[in-house]
C-alpha cells in the first residue's frame, strides 16, 4: 500500500478521486489548495502526488517547481483541462512524471500512478516490488537493490542482459516496452559488450518466457509496437 | 457595451485624396515658382539691355554734338535735343560732359567716374552702376581724343538714368506675365481637387456601402452593389465580394455545426439529469446500479463530445509544421492504446517503416491517430484484428488504420467524414472522430479517405504529403 496526496480543488473530483484511489488499496490524502498540500507535504512522506494545474491561490505549476526542489524523487502525475502541446510539455518540463487530460478514465489513471510508484520503487528507492497474476502460488518478487528476482522463494538465475529486459518489463508492466528500449538499456549495461543478433531480443525474450512460467505472468508480444509484461491475463 | 472602434488616424498614412493633392498640386506650385524666378531674370536682363541701349545711344548723340575745333570745343546742344533727353521728369536723365574727363564742362548734374581699370579709349561707350545723390543710377561713358598732336586732349560724354525705371519695367513685366500664369495655375487646381474628388466618389460609396453595416448586424454579408464603378474599384469590389460571399458560407457552416453541436451536448446532459433523478428516487439496490452505470455512460459521451468538439475548435487555430517523425509517434500511440485494445480482447499491432520524417504538428497526428484507433476498436469488436500501417507513398506518407470488423456497407462510405454522422449506434461515439482525422489530414496538406478492407472491415487511410509547401505547389 502506497500514501498518495490528491491536490485538486474542485471538491466532487477531489472526492471522486480519493474515493476511487482508496477503493484501489491506496492511502490517500487529500488538499484542495496548494498552501494546504504545502503544509502536507513538509510533514508527511508521501509515495506519489496527483497535481491539478488549475489550482487557486499558488498555481499547479509553481507547486510543482516547488516540489521539485525538496522533493526530486517523488513521483508526480499532473491532471489539467488544458491540452494543449504547451501545457503538457510546460508541466513535463517543470519535473512531472506523466500527465492526464480531464475528463479522464479511472482505470487510465491508476495504471499510470502504478507504473510512476513501480519506477519510483525500483531504481532509485531500492525496496523490493512483487507482481503476481493473481491465481498463481509463485509471485515474482524484484528487487533492484541486490539486484535480485524471485518466483515465490526460489531465487532466480538470470544473466545481466535477462535482468536489464526484466526489470524493463517489470517497472513497465501493463504497458509496453519497444524494442528500441530494450536495445537502448542493453547498451547502457556494463559489460556484455558486442554486437547482437537481429534475433537475439527474441530469443531472451523466449528465454525469460521459460524462466517465468510457473508465475502466471505472460510476456506478450505486441504486434510491431515491443513487448508487454501481462499482470492480468486477458 | 463598449466596443473599440478602430480610430481613423492612428498608423495611416495621408488620405487617398491629400495624397493625390498633394502630388498633383506640389509639382504646379514648384512649376510656378521656378517659371517667377526665371522670368523675373529674363526681364531684369531685357530691361537692362534696352536701357543700355538706349544710354548708349544717348550718349554717341550728345558725343556728335560736341565738335573740336582747333583745340577748343563748340558744343552744339540745340533745345530741342535736351528736351528729348530730359523728357519725362519722373525718369531724369543726367548728362556731364567734361574735358579733361572729371572736370565739369556743361550739364545737369555731377555723375561720378568708373573704377579706373575699367576706362579704355575707344569707339565703344562703356557701361557702368553708380550711385549719385544715393540713388543707383545707370552710366553711359564715352572718350573721345581730339585737339592736335601737340596738345591731345580728352573729352568725355556721360549719360546716366536712374535704375528704377529698370525696376518699374521689370515689375511690370513680371505682373504681366506671372498674373496669367497665377491664374492658370489656380485654375487648375481647382480643376484637379474637382477631379481627385470625382475619381474618390465610388470609393467614398464602396465606404458608405460597408461602413453602413454595424456590429449589431455582423449578419449583413450581402454583397455591395457597386454600378458605374471605374475598372479598380469594380475589382475591389468583386474581391470584397468574394471574400463576403466565403464568410457568408462558413458562418452559416458554422451555425449549422454549432445547432448541431447544442444538440448533440444538451441531450445527454438532459439524460444524465433524469437517470439522476431516477437514481436518487430508487430503493431497488439492483436497479439503482443499473441507473448509476447509465449516469456513468452518459458523463462519457458528454466528456468525450467535449473532447471532441474542443479538438475540432482548436484545429481551426492556424498551426505550425515542424519535422517530426510520424513512424515513431504513430508507434508511440498504438503502444498508449494496447493495453485498452487488449482488455477489449483485440489484437492491436503496428506494421511498417521504422522511421519515417514530415513536416506535420505532433499533437494533431496524434489526435487523428487516437481517433482511427478509437473509432477501430469500438466497432471492429472483440477477437478481431486491428493494424496501423505506415508506408512511404507519393511525396508522402500513407497512415492507414485497418480493421477485420463489420465494416460499413458501400453507400454509408462517403458519409463517414461528415460532422455528426454516425453509423451505429455504438455507445461513446458522437460522429465527429472521422470528421476530426480530414480536418487534420486537410490541415498537412494531405486527405483522408476510408476503404472497405477485403473480405470484411474498415481501412481508413491518411495520405499526408512529405512537406506541406510541396503539396501546395503540386
Amino acid at each position: 500500500m502506497s500514501s498518495l496526496l490528491i491536490i485538486e480543488d474542485d471538491e466532487l473530483l477531489r472526492d471522486g478521486l480519493c474515493a476511487q484511489l482508496a477503493q484501489a488499496g491506496h492511502g490517500v490524502t487529500a488538499a484542495a489548495d496548494g498552501e494546504a498540500a504545502q503544509v502536507l507535504l513538509g510533514t508527511q512522506r508521501f509515495d506519489g502526488v496527483v497535481l491539478d494545474l488549475g489550482l487557486p491561490k499558488i498555481s499547479g505549476m509553481e507547486l510543482l517547481r516547488w516540489v521539485r526542489k525538496r522533493l526530486p524523487a517523488l513521483p508526480v502525475l499532473i491532471l489539467t483541462a488544458r491540452d494543449g502541446v504547451d501545457d503538457r510539455v510546460q508541466g513535463l518540463n517543470a519535473g512531472a512524471d506523466d500527465y492526464l487530460t480531464k475528463p479522464f478514465d479511472m482505470a487510465e489513471l491508476q495504471a499510470r500512478l502504478g507504473a510512476l510508484l513501480r519506477r519510483a520503487q525500483l531504481p532509485a528507492f531500492g525496496g523490493s516490488l512483487e507482481l503476481a497474476s493473481g491465481h498463481s502460488e509463485r509471485p515474482l518478487r524484484v528487487d533492484a537493490q541486490l539486484p535480485q528476482a524471485w518466483l515465490g522463494d526460489e531465487a532466480l538465475e538470470l544473466t545481466q542482459r535477462e535482468w536489464a529486459l526484466l526489470s524493463l518489463l517489470v517497472t513497465h508492466a501493463g504497458r509496453v516496452v519497444s524494442r528500441e528500449d530494450v536495445l537502448e538499456t542493453w547498451q547502457s549495461e556494463p559489460g556484455e559488450p558486442g554486437a547482437l543478433a537481429s534475433n537475439a531480443l527474441e530469443v531472451y525474450i523466449h528465454r525469460l518466457r521459460r524462466k517465468l512460467v510457473d508465475s502466471g505472468l505472460n510476456i506478450r508480444n505486441v504486434r510491431g509496437l515491443g513487448y508487454m509484461l501481462e499482470t492480468h491475463r486477458a | 457595451m463598449t466596443l473599440a472602434t478602430p480610430t481613423h488616424h492612428s498608423g495611416q498614412g495621408l488620405s487617398l485624396k491629400r495624397q493625390l493633392l498633394l502630388w498633383l498640386l506640389l509639382p504646379q506650385l514648384v512649376l510656378f515658382l521656378v517659371g517667377g524666378a526665371l522670368a523675373y531674370r529674363m526681364a531684369l536682363k531685357y530691361t537692362e539691355k534696352a536701357i543700355d541701349q538706349s544710354l548708349t545711344q544717348s550718349v554717341r548723340s550728345l558725343a556728335r554734338q560736341v565738335k573740336p575745333i582747333g583745340s577748343g570745343l563748340l558744343i552744339d546742344f540745340p533745345r530741342a535735343a535736351q528736351d528729348i533727353i530730359e523728357q519725362d521728369p519722373a525718369d531724369r536723365v543726367s548728362y556731364m560732359v567734361s574735358s579733361p574727363p572729371g572736370s565739369f564742362l556743361l550739364g545737369n548734374g555731377q555723375l561720378p567716374a568708373p573704377d579706373a581699370d575699367l576706362l579704355a579709349p575707344g569707339r565703344e561707350a562703356l557701361l557702368y552702376n553708380a550711385t549719385v545723390d544715393g540713388k543707383p543710377m545707370r552710366v553711359a561713358l564715352l572718350e573721345l581724343d581730339y585737339g592736335d598732336t601737340d596738345t591731345p586732349q580728352r573729352l568725355r560724354v556721360q549719360v546716366a538714368k536712374s535704375l528704377a525705371v529698370q525696376q518699374r519695367l521689370t515689375t511690370e513685366l513680371i505682373a504681366d506675365m506671372l498674373a496669367p500664369l497665377l491664374l492658370l495655375v489656380v485654375a487648375l487646381s481647382a480643376l484637379v481637387y474637382g477631379g481627385i474628388s470625382r475619381g474618390l466618389q465610388p470609393l467614398k460609396r464602396l465606404q458608405a456601402q460597408l461602413g453602413d453595416r454595424h456590429e449589431q448586424a455582423l449578419s449583413d454579408l450581402s454583397p455591395i452593389e457597386m454600378t458605374q464603378a471605374p475598372q479598380e474599384v469594380h475589382a475591389l469590389a468583386a474581391a470584397v465580394n468574394q471574400l463576403l460571399s466565403a464568410v457568408r458560407r462558413s458562418l452559416g457552416q458554422e451555425k449549422r455545426f454549432l445547432n448541431d453541436a447544442a444538440h448533440q451536448l444538451r441531450t445527454p446532459l438532459a439524460g444524465l439529469i433524469s437517470q439522476t433523478e431516477l437514481a436518487l428516487a430508487e430503493h431497488d439496490p439492483q436497479a439503482l446500479h443499473e441507473r448509476l452505470a447509465k449516469v456513468l455512460a452518459g458523463a462519457r459521451r458528454s466528456a468525450h463530445l467535449v473532447h471532441q468538439l474542443l479538438s475540432l475548435a482548436r484545429n481551426e487555430v492556424e498551426v505550425d509544421l515542424e519535422p517530426i517523425d510520424v513512424a515513431a509517434l504513430a508507434r508511440e500511440v498504438a503502444r498508449d492504446w494496447t493495453p485498452r485494445a487488449l482488455k477489449a480482447g483485440i489484437d492491436l499491432g503496428f506494421e511498417g517503416a521504422d522511421h519515417l520524417t514530415l513536416s506535420g504538428h505532433a499533437s494533431l497526428l496524434r489526435e487523428a491517430l487516437n481517433n482511427l484507433i478509437d473509432n477501430a476498436l469500438n466497432y471492429a469488436g472483440a477477437g478481431s484484428e486491428v493494424t496501423i500501417r505506415l508506408q512511404p507513398h507519393d511525396d508522402g506518407v500513407l497512415l492507414e488504420v485497418q480493421d477485420n470488423g463489420p465494416g460499413l456497407s458501400t453507400s454509408d462510405l462517403p458519409h463517414v467524414f461528415e460532422r455528426f454522422w454516425r453509423a451505429s449506434d455504438v455507445p461513446g461515439g458522437c460522429g465527429l472522430g472521422l470528421a476530426i482525422v480530414a480536418e487534420i489530414a486537410q490541415r498537412h496538406g494531405g486527405q483522408a479517405r476510408v476503404l472497405a478492407a477485403q473480405p470484411h472491415g474498415l481501412r481508413v487511410q491518411l495520405w499526408l504529403p512529405i512537406s506541406h509547401e510541396a503539396a501546395a505547389v503540386s
